[in-house]
């Protein structure tokens, strides 16, 4: 129960978080006239981070973390076992998802190399958001983290993302049972769709790439709702209830919610960077992933590909 | 989420003084430079129990509205520069110029003569923060402004959000969508086109 809990949780942070960042969740709430507000639990937390650049250039990519943490109900240390970075370009509203399997080799600063996933535990997600900068060159400016917890509330007030399922999956460890072809997931099929690793032959890559699909198919949905500045203030209203935020204040959240709006799903990629075997069951970066990273650095668009 | 618009509204305009204004379809006003923002439904998002419209900031907030419709229309169309430089947060200030300023502002529809504003009562959304205050603001505006042009009338139909963020005592444009139709005979050639905009 508590790998199956931990898996859950690692893997269905990321999706959920950027749902909420993009903003059209609420909007979608209102407009289904339901409201899960009353249980005020926190969802996730919005941390800007230390190196967030306090006057960014106009124009200039946006890079922000968004982790999925083992944490359950009232631990304050866990592992980010879902990582992603995302790359905004506001100004052609292009960016995207690097997906970093939570084994991946990483050198954590003032801790040696480990797997990336420890660095969480190891400093909380100042660590961590230092660790995934050093290892892609970007400087991250906000760090969003969840838990299982979070995730299940998020999902369930979605109220469903609807998948494309090209792999037939049945897995008692995840839960996964799913049949090839659009699928409407609630909350609890959305987990196991995101934690299942034994149905394909790659295990955590897929994993991990499929965690970066299920983040652009809710994108692709909350945009299709096309909110507005005012939608996403209802946003940050509940987000005032469900979220932490960090070291920044409302009209910072704002533009981040408006800056994920900006962002258009179709013009998004959703790329697993290049690991292979390493040390034991740490996963290396292979050397190809330093071209990649220099693609994504200066605009968040990948011109190579 | 929603408070009571009529309510909110005709707080509004009694505090303002508008009269019947936020009861009228629309708010029409003649001059130069003059331009009347009336309240329409007023919603407030709370992030936290408690949190109310406070009618002053429903009409700072109108009047910051009124404000960008005056500098970004009003005061090119009576020759002045169209200049938004103290009405936005310094960061949108870039986004004022380059691509999307077209429908920011009508810089460069030339002098306009005899203008007529007709304003559409303006839908409100305040977001409150844990202490209860307003933080951030988004006013929905329909403005048309009719006059004459050298060659002849001129229409333009101004439509779309503005959000704003109260920096101290001020409240300041911090992103829009906004969409404009510029019609009539008088429209020069050259002149902006009708296009949209939104920023971020």
């Amino acid at each position: 129960m508590v790998r199956r809990r931990r898996l859950v949780g690692a893997l269905l942070a990321a999706p959920l978080v950027l749902a909420l960042a993009l903003g059209g969740l609420v909007t979608w709430w209102l407009r289904a006239g339901t409201l899960p507000l009353a249980s005020g639990a926190t969802w996730m937390t919005v941390q800007k981070t230390a190196t967030a650049d306090a006057t960014p250039r106009p124009g200039a990519p946006v890079f922000l973390l968004a982790v999925g943490t083992d944490a359950r109900t009232g631990e304050t240390v866990a592992r980010g076992d879902a990582i992603h970075v995302i790359g905004v370009n506001p100004t052609t509203g292009q960016g995207t998802i690097l997906d970093i399997p939570r084994d991946t080799g990483a050198a954590i600063p003032g801790r040696g190399t480990d797997k990336i996933n420890a660095a969480m535990s190891a400093g909380g997600a100042d660590l961590l958001a230092r660790t995934v900068s050093n290892l892609v060159g970007v400087p991250i400016s906000y760090v969003i983290t969840t838990d299982f917890d979070g995730f299940i509330g998020m999902v369930d007030g979605l109220g469903g993302v609807t998948v494309n399922v090209t792999r037939r999956s049945v897995d008692s460890f995840s839960g996964a049972n799913f049949e090839v072809g659009p699928v409407r997931m609630n909350g609890t099929q959305a987990l196991a769709f995101n934690r299942n690793r034994h149905s394909f032959p790659t295990g955590d890559l897929q994993r991990s790439e499929n965690q970066g699909y299920f983040i652009l198919q809710a994108l692709a949905q909350l945009r299709a709702q096309d909110p507005g500045p005012g939608a996403t203030l209802a946003l940050l209203g509940n987000l005032g209830r469900h979220a932490r935020l960090v070291n920044l204040g409302w009209a910072d959240a704002y533009r981040l919610g408006r800056l994920g709006l900006s962002l258009d799903p179709a013009n998004v990629e959703n790329v697993l960077i290049p690991v292979g075997s390493g040390v034991g069951s740490r996963l290396q970066v292979q050397p190809s992933a330093g071209a990649l990273f220099a693609d994504f650095r200066d605009d968040a668009i990948l011109q190579s590909r | 989420m929603q408070i009571a618009a009529l309510v909110g509204a005709l707080t509004v305009a009694a505090c303002g003084g508008r009269g019947d204004s936020a009861r009228d379809a629309t708010t029409t006003t003649r001059g130069p430079g003059s331009v009347t923002l009336s309240a329409g439904p007023v919603t407030v998002e709370r992030t936290a129990a408690a949190g109310e419209a406070d009618p002053a900031d429903v009409e700072a907030l109108l009047a910051a509205g009124a404000a960008y419709v005056r500098a970004a229309s009003l005061d090119p169309m009576a020759g002045r520069g169209a200049s938004l430089r103290n009405l936005v947060t310094p960061e949108a200030a870039s986004r004022t110029t380059g691509p999307g300023a077209e429908a920011l502002t009508d810089a460069g529809l030339g002098r306009i003569e005899d203008v007529r504003v007709t304003a559409a009562p303006a839908p409100i959304t305040i977001l409150t923060d844990a202490n209860g205050a307003a933080v951030l603001g988004a006013v929905t505006i329909d403005v048309t402004i009719s006059g004459d042009a050298a060659k002849g009338p001129v229409t333009v139909r101004r439509i779309g959000e503005l959000a704003f963020t109260r920096v101290g005592a001020t409240w300041l444009l911090d992103s829009w969508r906004l969409s404009v139709t510029r019609d009539g005979r008088g429209i020069p050639t050259g002149a902006p086109p009708s296009t949209t905009t939104e920023a971020p």
